[in-house]
């Protein structure tokens, strides 16, 4: 009982260390110049300003930037997905094929087996997609059934091609 | 001519095709551009430029350095926070989404944030300051105290990257039945010897994947360095970016892109090898 509460104090900590920066960096943000140069520093918001964001705003070029962000993002998301999908479909596999998908399958599992000769990389984009995670409220966890490779595939395809670094 | 036979071939063929001309193309022409001096002959000069340089030494250890400092604190990290998780009863969804923020903040934005933090007039010096550490504004992040530099990049890194790797073992870690904790609870193993006994070996997949993404990502750490530091601390990655930008030479910048490359694939070669996983034990 008494180390459950050490438990909830620890990932209290980490949640402090994790959002700290975050809000100290916001606070920065909606301070006024004098502020973000003052010394020593003040950790509560007592001098909260709009200057410092008005001022970004209307910096040239920040709207411009912030489209661009957009479109990348779109582009990216449509061509991981656009791209993947197709090639993680069906999933082949000899013993949990449905039967109206055997044909093809059976089909693409010598194609896959030619062109993705090492079995580990896969495995590794698989893993490092972190598809269990999403399931994480749930006692019981989500198993990566063979079936519901072209979900896993597409997710994997996309954490490949994204510019993005995690 | 769509048929059982041509099918898979067209599914694949997009994907295929776009690796082929913005993967593999590229990463040929780097290498050609890396191999070839400025009238084209093939030669070894970029190479040769590129280790004659004063800033390639320091990059190439503080890289290596970073590298061997900051993955195994990370993974110690991310395994006492998933195992943490695991313990707790109410809130573990908030507390992963929470712990998960820094995965969303762009590398660039997270050196800034750090930068606000341990610059001379800082936050991180106004607690020094308060607790009588320091005595006023002191300049850490400068090539006077390269250690400094280095911590600062240390706590930036784990600050921001950890929570990959935490993802990626409490997917692994979800996939333990809770029976085999209870089942070896009842014969009297301890905590410690359940974590070590179970689940350690259990995790064995998802440590090697987060471990290789990790790495790899670590050699190529960037936008958190030049933020806190410029050049003051010399990487690997930040030197190709400044042979290309600042000296327009690609060919010098290329032949870092290859040994880069070289470096990570050797790194993922050898996990591979030696957290070698068997077939039934992939989850």
């Amino acid at each position: 009982m008494r180390t459950r509460w050490l438990w909830v104090a620890l990932a209290l900590l980490i949640s402090f260390w994790v959002l700290f920066p975050i809000y100290i960096i916001a606070l920065s943000a909606f301070s006024d110049a004098a502020e973000i140069s003052a010394w020593p520093k003040s950790f509560l918001p007592e001098h909260l300003s709009l200057e410092t964001i008005a001022f970004f705003f209307g910096v040239e070029g920040v709207w411009r930037a912030t489209l661009n962000s957009v479109i990348v993002a779109v582009l990216t998301m449509v061509f991981s997905i656009g791209l993947g999908a197709p090639a993680g479909y069906p999933e082949p596999d000899a013993h949990g094929v449905s039967p109206h998908q055997a044909g093809r399958g059976a089909a693409l599992l010598p194609v896959r087996r030619r062109l993705l000769p090492d079995r580990a990389v896969l495995d590794l984009h698989l893993r490092g997609s972190q598809v269990p995670v999403l399931d994480v409220g749930h006692r019981e966890p989500l198993k990566l059934g063979r079936n519901q490779w072209p979900e896993f595939a597409a997710r994997a395809c996309a954490r490949c091609s994204a510019p993005s670094k995690p | 001519m769509i048929n059982e036979r041509t099918l898979p071939y067209l599914l694949l063929a997009p994907s295929i095709t776009f690796l082929l001309v913005f993967f593999a193309w590229p990463l040929v022409e780097a290498f050609i551009v890396a191999l070839t001096d400025t009238s084209g002959a093939w030669s070894l000069d970029n190479f040769e430029t590129m280790a004659a340089d004063i800033y390639f030494r320091d990059a190439l250890v503080n890289t290596l350095l970073l590298v061997i400092v900051v993955v195994p604190l990370q993974l110690a990290f991310a395994l006492a926070m998933a195992v943490l998780l695991r313990q707790l009863d109410a809130g573990r969804d908030l507390y992963l989404y929470v712990w998960t923020i820094p995965l969303g903040i762009s590398d660039l934005a997270a050196g800034i944030v750090w930068l606000a933090l341990l610059s001379e007039r800082g936050y991180i010096n106004t607690v020094l300051a308060g607790l009588g550490l320091i005595e006023g504004p002191e300049l850490w992040l400068s090539y006077e105290s390269p250690w400094a530099l280095f911590v600062a990049v240390v706590i930036a890194e784990i600050w921001r990257a950890t929570a990959i790797v935490l993802v990626i073992l409490v997917a692994g870690m979800q996939l333990i039945p809770k029976e085999y904790d209870e089942a070896a609870e009842i014969f009297g193993a301890g905590r410690w010897q359940r974590f070590v006994k179970i689940t350690l070996p259990i995790m064995k997949p998802s440590i090697q994947t987060a471990l290789i993404l990790r790495t790899i990502l670590a050699f190529e750490v960037f936008a958190v360095v030049v933020a806190l530091g410029g050049r003051d601390l010399p990487v690997l990655v930040s030197e190709a970016y400044f042979w290309q930008f600042e000296y327009q030479d690609s060919g010098v910048a290329s032949a870092y892109a290859v040994l880069i490359l070289a470096i990570s694939m050797l790194a993922t070669f050898i996990y591979l090898r030696v957290l070698r996983v068997r077939e039934e034990q992939v989850a």
